[in-house]
């Protein structure tokens, strides 16, 4: 047991360490019901659109541009085509599951209680709507492919400097570019520490230090390397081409050193920007334990246990309305300012008076409580009706079973107890009723076109208006609607209705 | 002009701009700021005028939030107000109703006041899902019916007024595909969505058009922090809940 004390004190950095794949693998333990692609594939793939389009441009990518890329990329990967409106629902998938907020939570050997580590993958820019990795985000990808966090400056600042001396320009510059992504991380990676210190309780202070102690390591390794980078280039200038001693190779050469000079000043300026920030945060982190320190000793309102109280205890509306005050902008009730008549006015030019129209006030009804009733059922008809002919459409026989389920998958459990539901169901079992069999009733699709509107139930017209609004459905030719008599359908206990199947023809 | 004067012009200018509804802050009128971070005459005479006014106003994460509190007769909305800001035109359970909405809302990005949120998005669905439970809930209590006929602002009547929206309405877009409207009040999505709307507005959440969701703003974790975190808003917002059990007050 003579390593105890090791193993124990390591397990909180352990912990720490991995977090960073935890969201990966919840997304990977979720699955996803589409076989024609692989859900984690994507993932990784839209991260590395965001971290070679846009951490590397400094920019953020907008949700369409995240749109086109998943379309490209199932396109490529898998020979996989989606429309439109399916990649829209699969980009608000991906970008829903990246953004999440994964909770890691551990019982910690250092402070004796449970600990909760959050990470998300991206972020969302409240302003322009644009999405950006995040350092959590960045450290995760980097970890997909290149070497590990703890040595990564090191290597790659020595592995650049041996490149260049061994004259393998084009490894030296992706190695500075990706320098350059890390020395970005840092700087990011200042928000990240700073939240910890918000929410993550003796963890903050520990990060805080590690953080300044990490900057300081990486510049007085970069301080060595950039000096005998820049001696070698000089070295380099002076004797190859003031020399004139280049070949066809040393030319290409020089033309990939010139961006790695490019890549070096953007270095430099990234590291001045590095500094500021690491200035600027122990402002933050002092403001940030001034407000720690006022909030563990003021009490918290308790939202939910108001909202609970308002509905039940005072079963008084306006108990919220009191809360939600607070909320609201401020209000300033303008009125008429006597000295405005003696103000300039802008004069309309009679050309544009020529344009204006008169209007003629529209003559309203008022809306009786039958109509707005008549109207809630017509709507609600309506979007079972196209609930169903979508259900069908994707399997040719469907029983009132799976068509429930459909829905209530759709819009939620008690759909069901819609007051709507049950006299849909009784008025298309109603419509099944043919006078030869009076549990069979075929609709002929065309005949339902044909047929005067007037003359037409409600649930004819309901067919007809979603089928006239969707091309899919021109090529069917009728639809089988049978009642069995034989079997129920249970609803939650609760509702017995008499199975039905659908069958399109 | 003596030191002081000069500060109170300061004090005034930077209410005058928050009530004109143009930010004070680090990124926008920096220079009104710093005075009242680095002056403590001018963060003095500042709250002392507000004070006066009935309004709060709270310094987070660099920017400076304006709020009207609770019953504030000179710059806070009456319910008729209320309702005609709502895109619709809400009437009164309409507008009850929008207020529960809300407060599903606020409870979802906190449980309890807090500094920030961990909450980064709620998607319009959800909020929907998370609205009928609460009714649901409301739906099963015993006594609501019992109580509700003691009371004339009650919860049933918000309950019945949800229960007679449409689940949502369909409608087709342009290539054909079916899909939920967003559009008017008589069903429960577009509902939540003309909420959400109000809020954005009100400059408490942006919404997302894309992703089909809402993000919190830095003006409703402010009011979050700094009102409901402040024990002397606090005490305020329960004395007001009192007398509207006591009737003392109409508010």
């Amino acid at each position: 047991m003579e390593h105890i004390e090791k193993i124990t004190s390591e397990i909180d950095s352990r912990i720490k360490n991995i977090k960073i794949y935890h969201p990966f693998y919840s997304i990977y333990a979720e699955g996803y019901k589409d076989s024609n692609f692989d859900m984690p594939s994507l993932i990784l793939a839209v991260l590395s659109y965001l971290v070679y389009e846009g951490k590397l441009n400094a920019k953020g990518i907008s949700f369409n541009e995240i749109k086109e890329f998943i379309r490209l990329f199932l396109m490529k990967g898998y020979a996989y085509d989606i429309d439109d409106k399916q990649s829209i629902d699969l980009t608000r998938e991906v970008i829903n599951k990246l953004d999440a907020n994964y909770s890691y939570k551990y019982q910690s050997c250092n402070t004796k209680r449970e600990e909760t580590l959050n990470v998300s993958l991206i972020k969302e820019d409240i302003k322009t709507l644009e999405f950006f990795i995040t350092t959590d985000g960045l450290d995760f990808f980097l970890k997909t492919k290149e070497y590990s966090e703890e040595a990564q400056i090191t290597i790659s600042l020595l592995l650049f400097k041996k490149q260049l001396e061994a004259g393998s320009f084009g490894y030296a510059l992706d190695l500075v570019r990706r320098l350059n992504i890390e020395v970005q991380k840092r700087i990011e990676e200042k928000s990240t520490i700073l939240n910890i210190v918000v929410n993550g309780g003796s963890n903050g202070i520990d990060e805080y230090k590690k953080y300044f102690d990490r900057i300081a390591g990486q510049f007085s390794q970069e301080e060595t390397v950039f000096k005998d980078t820049l001696k070698f280039l000089d070295d380099f200038y002076k004797n190859e081409i003031e020399q004139n001693k280049m070949g066809k190779k040393d030319k290409e050469g020089l033309k990939i050193l010139s961006n790695i000079e490019e890549e070096l000043l953007k270095a430099q300026s990234l590291h001045t920007r590095l500094i500021d920030e690491v200035l600027d945060m122990s402002n933050d982190y002092d403001r940030i334990l001034d407000i720690k320190m006022k909030s563990a000793f003021s009490e918290k309102f308790n939202f939910e246990r108001v909202f609970e109280q308002g509905c039940v205890e005072y079963n008084d509306i306006r108990v919220l309305g009191l809360i939600l005050q607070p909320f609201l902008n401020r209000n300033i009730k303008k009125r008429f300012s006597i000295q405005k008549i003696f103000q300039p006015q802008k004069v309309k030019k009679a050309e544009e008076r020529k344009t204006e129209k008169y209007e003629s006030p529209e003559v309203s009804s008022i809306e009786t409580i039958d109509m707005l009733t008549q109207k809630r059922v017509e709507n609600n008809y309506f979007a079972y009706t196209a609930m169903l002919l979508n259900l069908l459409s994707s399997k040719p026989c469907v029983y009132l079973e799976d068509f429930v389920s459909y829905i209530k998958e759709t819009y939620s459990d008690d759909v069901v107890f819609n007051v709507d539901f049950v006299p849909f169901l009784a008025r298309i079992n109603h419509t099944s009723r043919d006078k030869y069999n009076p549990y069979k009733k075929v609709i002929d699709i065309k005949e339902l076109f044909m047929k005067d509107i007037n003359l037409m139930n409600d649930i004819e017209v309901c067919l007809r208006k979603v089928m006239g609004q969707n091309k899919k459905y021109s090529s069917w030719d009728s639809i089988i609607i049978e009642s069995l008599p034989d079997s129920d359908v249970v609803f939650d206990d609760i509702i017995k209705v008499t199975n039905m199947k659908f069958v399109l023809v | 002009m003596s030191k002081t004067m000069e500060n109170l012009s300061y004090a005034t200018r930077i209410l005058g701009e928050l009530l004109s509804g143009n930010p004070v802050g680090k990124n926008s009128n920096k220079e009104l700021y710093d005075l009242y971070i680095n002056d403590t005459e001018v963060e003095n005479l500042l709250t002392t005028i507000s004070k006066e006014l009935f309004i709060e106003i709270y310094d987070y994460e660099e920017e400076l939030f304006l709020s009207p509190g609770v019953n504030n007769r000179v710059f806070g909305y009456s319910n008729d107000e209320i309702k005609k800001k709502m895109r619709y035109g809400f009437d009164n359970s309409e507008m009850y109703l929008a207020y529960f909405v809300m407060m599903v809302i606020i409870t979802m990005f906190y449980k309890e006041s807090d500094y920030d949120t961990h909450v980064k998005r709620i998607r319009i669905e959800d909020i929907l899902l998370r609205v009928s439970e609460k009714m649901d809930a409301l739906k099963n209590l015993e006594n609501l019916s019992e109580i509700s006929t003691e009371m004339s602002y009650n919860f049933e009547e918000i309950v019945s007024k949800w229960e007679s929206l449409s689940t949502a309405q369909m409608v087709f877009d342009e290539a054909g595909n079916m899909e939920f409207s967003d559009k008017g009040k008589n069903s429960k999505y577009p509902f939540i969505n003309a909420v959400c709307d109000f809020m954005e507005k009100e400059d408490l959440i942006k919404k997302d058009e894309n992703m089909k969701s809402i993000l919190p703003q830095k003006r409703f974790k402010a009011i979050v922090y700094c009102y409901f975190q402040d024990k002397d808003c606090r005490n305020e917002l329960y004395d007001f809940i009192k007398k509207l059990n006591s009737n003392e007050e109409d508010l």
